[in-house]
């Protein structure tokens, strides 16, 4: 599996990701299976938790002559710990293989406590994600609040 | 003479630790007592000499007076101030100060459901030069300038329903819910669009914007379950999801006003719940929302605020606004992720003040963390 991040070097950058860490989500994500794929495209998201943050790679499957190649087209991670599914609501824009995924009331965990937020679950609640929007905008700023207020 | 200069300097010391008692909930970082949130609105203006109508045509003064009078009466540290009517003006309804309301509405409403389709929801750059949007901004400004250890931004989506009723006036948008669903349903979402698009404009300028929205109108008095949900509910829901997207939240508040005596169900399942949401109930058919059924249903998803009815704090017997406020808090005070002492509403203007010490006098000897 070749992974090409030339399209969001900088990004990963920003956000202060490491390549090689984007790289395993992908490669552990095709080896499992434990994906999203946006319906009717060729969009993928995956996610890994590697040390105290959760790391998510979105990117498209391209057919090589001798061996797949992911082209990553974001990058992004948050802290919050994904524990459990609350509630499983209606079937969301992603599937997984061939089961849909649901929009879902999350479990999260930060710095010992324990809240609920919207995500991503598979129909058995085994696969928890979380899109873009929601861990760079909702969760960094309830991370930043979290951190504010416990001080 | 600015409207600063009307008031004495913060107290910081009260300040500083009513933030940390604010915080408890939220964090699982008992501290004090459970926090108090009376809704005060238009009281703080009549509590600090001032009117009714002062507090709503000059909104700086009104949130001075929030602050004051929240250090007074030892309540919640955040500086509030709102109506139930934004961005309808932005569709086309003319607003009116009044000497003992809020502003209402004195039309032109939309005459036949056709009407509807011809609502056009402004964009946030449009709204930025309407006047909601641009009120609540300088408002603000003046909290950051003058209150800055109080600010806390917030976009009112307010009551999504009875906002977008006073569009065609509230009899025909009932009436509508029965023969012209569509239009209905399409009026609240048009509404509710403009609210987003505001929560938008005021989260580009200040990072965040904790949301304020609620069930008013569509309650049980009025509605069926089934038509809390499709009318409130789900409009709830695609607001907060809306706001999210763009930017606004994370923190959320939800107002359940008036009877919720059985439509309180299709909540918990339809809402979207952030990490720091609270949830407050008004009533339960004539009643106040039992703090224990609050606690039951939403304590998994929320911080919870039971009530104290608002009809106490005018009458003249404190012992009554203590004893329910105890009872309330016996029930929900170990609400698993938090529990805020209220009142069903906003506290009446001329709330009696011996009411109010009664209910942080409740707070103080059955919420006081760590005795129980």
């Amino acid at each position: 599996m070749e992974v090409n991040t030339d399209a969001v070097k900088e990004l990963i950058g920003k956000r202060g990701l490491k390549v090689a860490d984007i790289e395993d989500v992908i490669k552990t994500a095709e080896s499992s299976g434990k994906k999203f794929t946006k319906k009717g495209t060729n969009l993928n998201m995956a996610s890994k938790r590697i040390g105290d943050v959760t790391v998510y790679a979105v990117y498209e499957l391209e057919s090589g002559i001798l061996k797949k190649k992911a082209v990553v087209k974001s990058a992004y991670s948050h802290r919050v710990k994904l524990n459990k599914v609350d509630h499983l609501a209606e079937e969301s824009e992603w599937m997984m293989g061939n089961s849909p995924v649901h929009n879902a009331t999350l479990n999260l965990e930060y710095m010992t406590v324990v809240r609920s937020g919207p995500g991503l679950a598979s129909a058995d609640g085994s696969v928890m994600m979380v899109e873009e929007y929601l861990a760079t905008k909702t969760l960094a700023a309830a991370e930043g609040l979290f951190e504010k207020k416990r001080a | 003479m600015g409207y600063e200069e009307r008031f004495p300097p913060a107290d910081m010391k009260w300040a500083g630790n009513a933030a940390k008692r604010f915080a408890s909930p939220f964090v699982d970082n008992p501290h004090d007592r459970i926090d108090v949130d009376a809704i005060i609105l238009s009281h703080a203006a009549v509590s600090c000499g001032y009117t009714i109508r002062d507090f709503y045509e000059k909104p700086e003064l009104g949130i001075h007076c929030v602050a004051h009078a929240s250090a007074m009466y030892d309540l919640l540290p955040v500086t509030h101030w709102f109506f139930s009517l934004p961005w309808v003006t932005e569709l086309g309804i003319k607003l009116e100060y009044k000497d003992t309301l809020p502003p209402i509405s004195t039309g032109p409403i939309l005459k036949e459901p056709g009407d509807v389709d011809n609502v056009r929801v402004p964009d946030k750059k449009e709204l930025d030069g309407a006047w909601t949007l641009p009120l609540f901004k300088k408002l603000y400004g003046y909290v950051q300038k003058n209150l800055g250890h109080t600010l806390v931004p917030i976009s009112y989506g307010f009551d999504l329903v009875g906002a977008a009723a006073e569009l065609c006036g509230v009899e025909n948008f009932i009436m509508w819910t029965f023969t012209e669903e569509e239009a209905a349903k399409k009026l609240v979402r048009k509404y509710t669009d403009t609210a987003v698009n505001g929560a938008e404009g005021l989260a580009d300028t200040y990072g965040m914007a904790m949301l304020i929205v609620g069930s008013v109108l569509a309650n049980n008095d009025i509605f069926s379950d089934d038509a809390v949900k499709t009318y409130s509910a789900d409009n709830m829901h695609h607001y907060v999801d809306q706001c999210f997207r763009r930017g606004a939240g994370p923190q959320v508040f939800y107002h359940l006003c008036g009877n919720h005596e059985t439509d309180y169900k299709v909540f918990k399942d339809t809402l979207m719940w952030s990490p720091f949401t609270v949830i407050h109930a008004g009533y339960s058919g004539r009643d106040v929302f039992p703090s224990a059924k609050l606690k039951s249903e939403f304590q998994d998803r929320a911080t919870c605020m039971g009530s104290v009815d608002t009809k106490l704090m005018i009458d003249p017997n404190p012992i009554k606004v203590y004893d329910q406020a105890k009872k309330q808090l016996l029930e929900g005070r170990d609400s698993k992720r938090g529990y805020i002492l209220g009142t069903s509403c906003e506290t009446p203007p001329y709330t009696i003040p011996g009411n109010m010490y009664a209910l942080t006098r409740a707070a103080r000897d059955f919420g006081t963390y760590g005795t129980w």
